[in-house]
């Protein structure tokens, strides 16, 4: 184990207010967030023996946070875990992936499906460089860019709509 | 780069429960160990846990809890709990505490209904209070709660108000509880862990005279009921009334006369004190 139990303890004490605001994007609500953040911090519990170095402690906790609150809406709503093939990704300019400052992206997410939010989450909320949403993620990097495109076209045309 | 989304993000509000909720998760193990409360073996664990709590010495306990269901809240004093009808009762024990299940007439999983949890000293005490009760199977929750370490007594309490039902649980010392409320299914788990021994100090409080348990002990607790009233059970095995706990004697004293302006002195009670886990004995 590359961090110890009381570790762990320590760290996730330390982050619990970003991880508890990342759940909350998911279901809006105080207790399902909570419920969420609960989970996930036994997961990592549980799985800890798969961190790697301690380093990755931070992407490798957000992904298990984000995949907490995926399961949690699963749960919820009955749906299934694949939604089918996805498209090919396209080659983005990251100019392209700029929003205004009036565009409430907060809002927004009630428009998106739980695997788009992750995507404006770390983006545009947390300002991950890519490389780290691709970790968290486990997703190469232009595919990250390039739904994230996608995301974005879709949430700009459903609001001016 | 700022936009009004990330704005939005960052003033989310951090919950007071969280940390709370945190340092329990942390606790939580995918094996359940039977820790008995002698055994303090297990240094590393309670390094994490007083680590973890980082909020009282009191939540220092390596008692694992079965957690089922998804975890509403979890509470030492509070209430909650769902607006429910005709709700049956039953409970079994774990390896740390008890697990009260809900179900309806049909036989369903029903959600908890509204509870609310209270604690006192002399004697140091749970009173778990239920509303909406169709039937409880009493047998089965006295029974759960007698089998464990932690628990000293266990009795049911009497109300007046139909759909009623409540039981004081009495601790040993170095024992703490906490109740869990848990959806889908509802249950509600009080957990016993290791908690620090009060100084035993001495408390006052008002009671009154020996009753059965029956009618006349729910009405004065239902009259009272603003004033916190709560059932103690003696040692020699009838039921009082009791209000408090208080500090001081003449705190209990100014109690006492308040209470006398508002309802006159056919109540019958009197000022009393006991040490913090003391069953009186009569």
């Amino acid at each position: 184990m590359v961090i110890s139990q009381v570790e762990y303890a320590r760290r996730v004490q330390a982050g619990r207010g970003q991880f508890y605001r990342i759940a909350y994007c998911y279901v809006k609500n105080t207790q399902d967030a909570l419920d969420i953040v609960s989970e996930a911090i036994y997961k990592g519990l549980s799985s800890l023996h798969q961190l790697k170095q301690a380093d990755y402690f931070d992407t490798w906790m957000t992904r298990i946070v984000i995949n907490a609150a995926l399961t949690h809406l699963r749960k919820a709503v009955n749906q299934p875990a694949n939604k089918g093939e996805l498209p090919e990704d396209i080659r983005v300019d990251e100019a392209a992936l700029s929003v205004e400052a009036s565009l409430d992206l907060y809002e927004a997410l009630e428009l998106l499906e739980p695997s788009e939010r992750s995507l404006v989450i770390l983006h545009y909320f947390e300002d991950r460089p890519f490389r780290e949403m691709a970790e968290i993620l486990d997703l190469p990097e232009p595919t990250v860019k390039s739904r994230l495109y996608r995301v974005l076209k879709k949430l700009k045309a459903q609001l001016s709509a | 780069m700022t936009n009004i989304g990330k704005r939005r993000y960052e003033e989310i509000p951090i919950p007071d429960d969280l940390e709370w909720i945190v340092a329990r998760a942390c606790r939580r193990s995918s094996h359940r160990r039977i820790v008995k409360k002698w055994l303090t073996g297990f240094a590393a664990v309670f390094t994490l846990l007083l680590i973890c709590a980082n909020i009282t010495p009191l939540y220092a306990s390596a008692a694992e809890v079965p957690i089922l269901g998804q975890m509403v809240r979890v509470l030492r004093i509070g209430s909650g709990g769902h607006a429910t009808d005709d709700v049956f009762v039953t409970a079994k024990a774990t390896t740390t505490g008890v697990e009260i299940s809900f179900h309806t007439k049909g036989g369903k999983d029903s959600q908890v209904p509204v509870y609310s949890v209270t604690r006192r000293t002399a004697p140091f005490r749970m009173i778990l209070r239920l509303h909406g009760i169709e039937s409880m199977d009493t047998e089965s929750l006295l029974t759960a709660f007698s089998s464990l370490d932690a628990v000293a007594d266990v009795y049911l309490n009497a109300y007046t108000t139909a759909g009623d039902q409540g039981i004081t649980v009495v601790l040993n010392r170095d024992c703490e509880f906490s109740v869990e409320e848990n959806d889908s299914p509802g249950t509600l788990v009080v957990d016993f862990y290791d908690g620090e021994s009060d100084q035993n100090a001495t408390s006052y409080f008002l009671r009154s005279e020996a009753m059965p348990l029956g009618e006349e002990l729910a009405d004065l607790t239902q009259q009272l009921s603003w004033e916190g009233a709560t059932q103690v059970k003696t040692a020699a095995g009838e039921y009082r009334v009791v209000l408090g706990n208080y500090r001081t004697e003449e705190q209990a004293r100014e109690a006492k006369a308040g209470i006398e302006e508002k309802f006159g002195k056919s109540l019958g009670l009197s000022v009393a004190h006991g040490g913090t886990y003391e069953i009186l004995e009569n």
